[in-house]
């Protein structure tokens, strides 16, 4: 699976997106997460 | 309709002249213009970070938003990311409607919108570095004055 990092959050990580490996059984409430998803660290916005 | 997310500057002119051209039915181009302030000499540049795809769609889904709010004839959305220098144009929205009071509504609600749900973060360069721009209370309060009327009735 692959997760964004963005602005400050990025910044403070050190990289801009990773590749996890999930055991089998995650889910959230409802909606299985798969290991082709994509998951953003949505951030409070400031465009404009 | 047209959303548009690039590195590239744009021709304000231009993009009204197209969203106006080979029609006769607008009476109103509501639009509002974005420039990179630096008020006390403080800012040397600014950079917009984006999320590709997520913001082109986003966008879109802000001006269905507002087509749905109000009965407008054209909407033109063009944001820029990459680094800015002060003074360079970062965002304009133009809104084509039969009457001024729709286009001038639905550009407010556009920018509030966009200012609080479009995927953008701003990095700030000045002197003493360069730090992430903070959201601002005043913005989600703006924003959350759309919310008070549910979608659809409020047509002008």
């Amino acid at each position: 699976m692959k997760i964004l990092y963005f602005a400050w959050l990025r910044s403070n990580i050190g990289v801009s997106e990773e590749i996890l490996h999930l055991p089998q059984d995650v889910v959230t409430l409802d909606h299985p997460v798969r290991q082709d998803d994509e998951v953003a660290f949505f951030l409070p916005v400031t465009g404009g | 309709m047209s959303v548009r997310v690039q590195r590239q500057d744009f021709d304000f002119g231009e993009e009204i002249r197209r969203l106006t051209s080979a029609r006769t039915d607008i009476g109103a181009v509501a639009t509002f213009l974005g420039l990179v302030r630096d008020d006390a000499q403080k800012l040397s540049a600014l950079t917009l970070e984006h999320y590709p795809g997520m913001t082109e769609r986003q966008l879109a889904a802000i001006e269905a938003a507002a087509r749905r709010r109000w009965s407008l004839i054209d909407v033109a959305i063009i944001h820029r990311f990459g680094r800015l220098l002060s003074g360079a144009q970062i965002v304009m929205v133009a809104v084509a409607a039969n009457h001024r009071l729709a286009a001038f509504e639905a550009c407010e609600f556009l920018m509030d919108w966009l200012k609080t749900r479009a995927p953008f973060w701003k990095l700030e360069e000045g002197p003493g570095g360069c730090h992430w721009v903070e959201p601002k209370n005043e913005d989600d309060q703006r924003a959350e004055r759309w919310t008070i009327l549910p979608e659809g009735s409020r047509h002008v």
